[in-house]
């Protein structure tokens, strides 16, 4: 089978709606067809990577510790944009541990190399 | 080339349903292969089989089951998105195909391009 460089980008906060599962859902899937994934929390989405957060609370189910199950999945180029952290205030926000910090210019170059990008 | 395309917008009220319909439309006109339409997210609502619009809006579910029906591009939607939106084979409009994620999946690696609208 082909394998394909994919790049999936989150970018919707976490709980307004589920579209960051329904990505989740997307990667893992393609994961498990051996496909290259990457994962990049980009605007709005950088809020799914925060820690602890309690959706229990409002009456929702937790779908943020699958983030931090990726790479049992073997997708282990979880990212989350920096500018985007700093634009909402989040810089110093204790964040999932597997999600590593990209500049602006390697999210770029990240997304120059994929061969298929999925905005959700 | 071959084209697979996700669909987001939802049923009735998102131009980008009827932009994908066109974008098929002129990519199979210039020689080019729709693998498929794959409906994920709240895109799952254009596959209802109850769908009341007047004949004189805009009706993005004509404009996709026409694309199938001349060029017989399959239109998918995903069971679990389905499911979770009460889009099931009891209500099905003819025409739609029940898939998974996972088929979309074996067909991303096949295209050469695939392109969402939303």
């Amino acid at each position: 089978m082909n394998c394909k460089k994919v790049l999936v980008i989150h970018t919707q906060p976490s709980f307004n709606n589920l579209a960051g599962k329904e990505a989740l859902d997307l990667s893992l899937i393609l994961g498990s067809y051996e496909q290259d994934v990457s994962v990049v929390f980009y605007g709005q989405g950088v809020f799914q990577t925060l820690a602890h957060q309690d959706a229990e609370s409002i009456l929702q189910k937790d779908y943020i510790s699958t983030i931090k199950a990726l790479d049992i999945y073997d997708i282990e180029n979880v990212y989350v944009d920096t500018n985007s952290l700093e634009s909402y205030g989040l810089k110093n926000s204790e964040r999932l541990n597997n999600v590593k910090c990209l500049n602006r210019q390697e999210f770029l170059s990240l997304k120059d190399n994929a061969e298929i990008v999925f905005t959700i | 080339m071959r084209y697979l395309i996700m669909l987001h917008g939802k049923a009735w009220s998102e131009q980008s349903v009827l932009s994908a319909a066109q974008f098929a439309e002129a990519a199979i006109k210039q020689g080019h292969k729709i693998d498929a339409i794959f409906l994920y997210q709240d895109g799952v609502t254009n596959a209802l089989n109850c769908l009341d619009i007047p004949s004189d809006e805009l009706n993005g579910q004509n404009a996709l089951l026409s694309i199938h029906n001349t060029h017989g591009v399959p239109l998918w939607l995903c069971v679990t998105a389905g499911d979770k939106r009460g889009v099931n084979a009891d209500n099905l409009k003819q025409g739609f195909k029940i898939a998974g994620l996972a088929e979309f999946a074996e067909r991303c690696t096949l295209a050469d391009k695939v392109i969402q609208f939303k």
